[in-house]
This record gives structure tokens, C-alpha cells and sequence, in this order.
């Protein structure tokens, strides 16, 4: 291999592969569903945005699909189960917000990755729990993620891949505010909880 | 002259250079900040900055941008956090409701208070007022023509390491009624909730 393909390859794995994320991950929540009670039925709506930081302005960016990451997350975590689309049942939208400051700087580039540089990420999850129209439950969480990009980062990418620790990180928040949803709503109190039931029988 | 000119073309680039790099972006902040007599969280969002030159030992000032999908030229949210001086050492909560009371809102233009509501708290068991005052402004230079709504809201707490100190920390919102974002107000609270009453550095109040 003559030496510029060799150069040419390092430098796209460097771009490509030299990168890392150290932060940490916010924890997954231990809630699980009361004794006998079956999983909710819902519908799951979702919404997404992304932002870049442009120097002082931030500018719309293309969505990384990381809300998927968020409603899938919500389906398989067994507490809500998704109501079919005919059936009267509350609505779960998940929204998810993520910010992404500037690259790593044009040192970093120019130095091909030799010096550090890092891309910090910022999501920001919201879900918004609602039988009728006036009667909802919110629950905000957010995560900041930090990402190194250096050459030699290279080795330790299989194990700090930051795409996947974003998505761990989507996932951990998801159940985060499903899990506090739930308990809002499991904690409410036994007479209000009668009464709603009833109305709901008469009609 | 082109010794003038350049003079004043490099002035005007290193001023230029200076209001440039005034300015601490969230993801540049530490998780906590420190502060003569007081401390505070990271603000609660990426769209939270600082300018250095607008800081001080005892002062602290943080700006909101809008959402970026909601551009405005009207708008503004900010928090401040200032360790103050009262008048006098007061020496019930009910006198330092008085002395601690919000003064009105004054401008060059045309300002209306339209509500003021202020009760007793306690932070870290200090003495605190919490207040809300919202003021109409017509004829502010950012819309002449428009009339704005000024909503402040936070606490005023005496403060225990200092004589006749008071620790003012609020956060303040001003747009077209249209304007006015009840999720920037939770912004705000979150942000309320996060400062702390310290008699020494790393050394909360209790």
C-alpha cells in the first residue's frame, strides 16, 4: 500500500472512529406496575427537534431518530401497553429536544484529530400523559453528554461509542418519566380513584 | 489619515473581538457556581449564557434565549441573582418585609404596574419574601409601538454572614402577551430552586 492511500484510510478512521463519550448515563428507574394491575393502554404520539449551535445562533438540525429510541423504549418496558387506534384510551406524546454545540474546533481538524476537541450534547425529554383535554401529567428529564474526538480515541470507540451512549442515555430518560408518571398516578388517592372509576362505568 | 483609520479599524475589530468572547455558553459553565455569599446551579438548558463583563463578586446575571424555532426581537427572559444592602438590620420577619419590599419598576417610557403580590418564606431558615410583580411598558426601544408585559418573579432572603445583607434572586420576563412562555416560567423556578444562601464559600446557610 503506497503512503497516501495508508494516510487517506487513517484519516477517515480517525473521522470516523476516534471518538468517545465518558458521561455518565443517568440511571434506569426500578418501578414496576402494583401487584395485579395490568399495563395501561395509550396512544403514543412523539415529536422531535434538534438544534446546532452556530456560533451564537442556534439553527434547526436534522433529527437523529433518537425519539424511536424513546417510544420504543416506553413499548417494551411492559408498564403501558399501546391502545388500538379505534379504542378510547389516554395519550402518551413523547418529545424529545436535542442541542449539539460546535465541532471540535478547527485546530482539532487541522492537527487531524491529534489535538482533543470534544461536541457536547444536550437532550431534553418531555412526556405529557393526558386522559382529556385539561387533565394532564408532565414529566421533563434531561442529560448532557459530552464527546471526545482524538485519534488515538480510536481503540476505546467499541466501548464508549457516543451514538450508543445517547441512546442509552434516551432510553434511561424514557423510563425515567414513564416510571414517574406512573407512580403520580398509581399514588393517586383511593376515593378519587373510586369516584373516577364509577363515573367511568356509568358512562 | 491612514494611520487614523487603521487606529480606528482596530479598535473597532478588538471591540468587536471583546463582545465576541463575552460570553459563558451552558455547555462551557461548571456544574455549580460560586459566588460571594451565594451559589447556584448550572442553569436548567442549553440556551442558558453568561457575559462575563455583566459579573461580579456579589452579582450574577444569565440570559434565556428564545426557543430558536421562535424568533423575536421583543422578547427577553433573564435571572439575576444580587447580594444587597438593606436599609437597616431588621429585626423581625415582619419588619424585614418592609424593608425587603420590591421597589416599583422605572423607566424613560411609559411603565404600569398592574399587580404586585408579595408573602412571607423562609430559605435554609432565613427570613425571605417571595414576590411577583407584572408592569405594562409602552414605548420600550425594542418595540415603540407595542406594548410589552414585564413579569418578575423570586425572593428577597436576609442574609446571615452579612449586617443588613439581603440576597435578591428572581428572574425576569418581558414580551407581547403572545409572547409570554409558561414553559420558560418552570425554566425559571427550576432556576430559583437551585440557589443557595452560602455564609462561606462551599458552606450553606442553615
Amino acid at each position: 500500500m503506497s503512503r497516501l492511500p495508508a494516510l487517506a484510510w487513517i484519516s477517515c478512521s480517525a473521522l470516523l472512529c476516534g471518538c468517545a463519550s465518558f458521561s455518565d448515563l443517568p440511571p434506569r428507574p426500578t418501578y414496576s406496575l402494583p401487584s395485579g394491575a395490568t399495563p395501561l393502554s395509550i396512544h403514543l404520539t412523539t415529536k422531535q427537534k434538534a438544534f446546532l449551535q452556530v456560533g451564537r445562533e442556534w439553527i434547526d438540525f436534522p433529527t437523529t431518530g433518537l425519539v424511536d429510541v424513546a417510544s420504543d423504549a416506553v413499548r417494551d418496558s411492559g408498564w403501558v401497553r399501546a391502545a388500538p387506534s379505534s379504542d378510547v384510551a389516554p395519550t402518551l406524546e413523547i418529545e424529545l429536544i436535542e442541542y449539539q454545540s460546535e465541532g471540535p474546533g478547527l485546530l482539532v481538524l487541522l492537527t487531524g484529530f491529534v489535538l482533543p476537541g470534544a461536541v457536547d450534547h444536550h437532550l431534553e425529554l418531555k412526556l405529557t400523559l393526558s386522559a382529556s383535554p385539561g387533565a394532564e401529567s408532565t414529566c421533563s428529564r434531561s442529560a448532557d453528554m459530552r464527546t471526545w474526538y482524538q485519534t488515538f480515541l480510536i481503540f476505546v470507540y467499541p466501548f464508549r461509542s457516543s451514538g450508543y451512549r445517547r441512546i442509552k442515555a434516551t432510553e434511561a430518560l424514557a423510563l425515567q418519566c414513564l416510571a414517574d408518571l406512573l407512580e403520580r398516578r398509581d399514588a393517586r388517592p383511593a376515593a378519587a380513584l373510586a369516584n373516577f372509576t364509577s363515573r367511568v362505568r356509568i358512562e | 489619515m491612514i494611520r487614523r483609520v487603521s487606529l480606528a479599524a482596530l479598535v473597532a475589530v478588538c471591540s468587536g473581538c471583546a463582545s465576541w468572547f463575552d460570553r459563558i455558553d451552558y455547555f462551557d459553565m461548571p456544574p455549580r457556581l460560586e459566588y460571594q455569599g451565594f451559589s447556584f446551579d448550572r442553569p436548567p438548558g442549553p440556551l442558558w449564557y453568561m457575559r462575563p463583563s455583566e459579573q461580579s463578586r456579589t452579582f450574577a446575571m444569565l440570559w434565556r434565549d428564545r426557543d430558536p424555532s421562535k424568533p423575536s426581537a421583543t422578547h427577553s427572559f433573564f435571572a439575576q441573582i444580587s447580594l444587597d444592602r438593606l436599609a437597616a438590620q431588621p429585626a423581625s420577619a415582619e419588619e424585614f418585609a418592609k424593608l425587603a419590599e420590591v421597589p416599583v419598576q422605572k423607566a424613560l417610557y411609559q411603565v404600569r404596574e398592574v399587580s404586585r403580590q408579595s408573602e412571607a418564606a423562609t430559605q435554609q431558615g432565613q427570613w425571605c419574601i417571595r414576590f411577583e410583580t407584572t408592569t405594562l411598558q409602552v414605548g420600550a426601544p425594542v418595540a415603540p409601538d407595542q406594548e410589552l408585559v414585564l413579569t418578575l418573579r423570586g425572593l428577597r432572603c436576609l442574609h446571615p454572614a452579612f449586617p443588613k445583607g439581603v440576597l435578591t434572586f428572581y428572574y425576569s420576563e418581558r414580551g407581547t402577551r403572545e409572547e409570554i412562555d409558561p414553559e420558560l416560567s418552570e425554566e425559571g423556578e427550576t432556576f430559583l430552586h437551585g440557589v443557595r444562601i452560602d455564609v462561606a464559600p462551599g458552606t450553606p446557610a442553615t
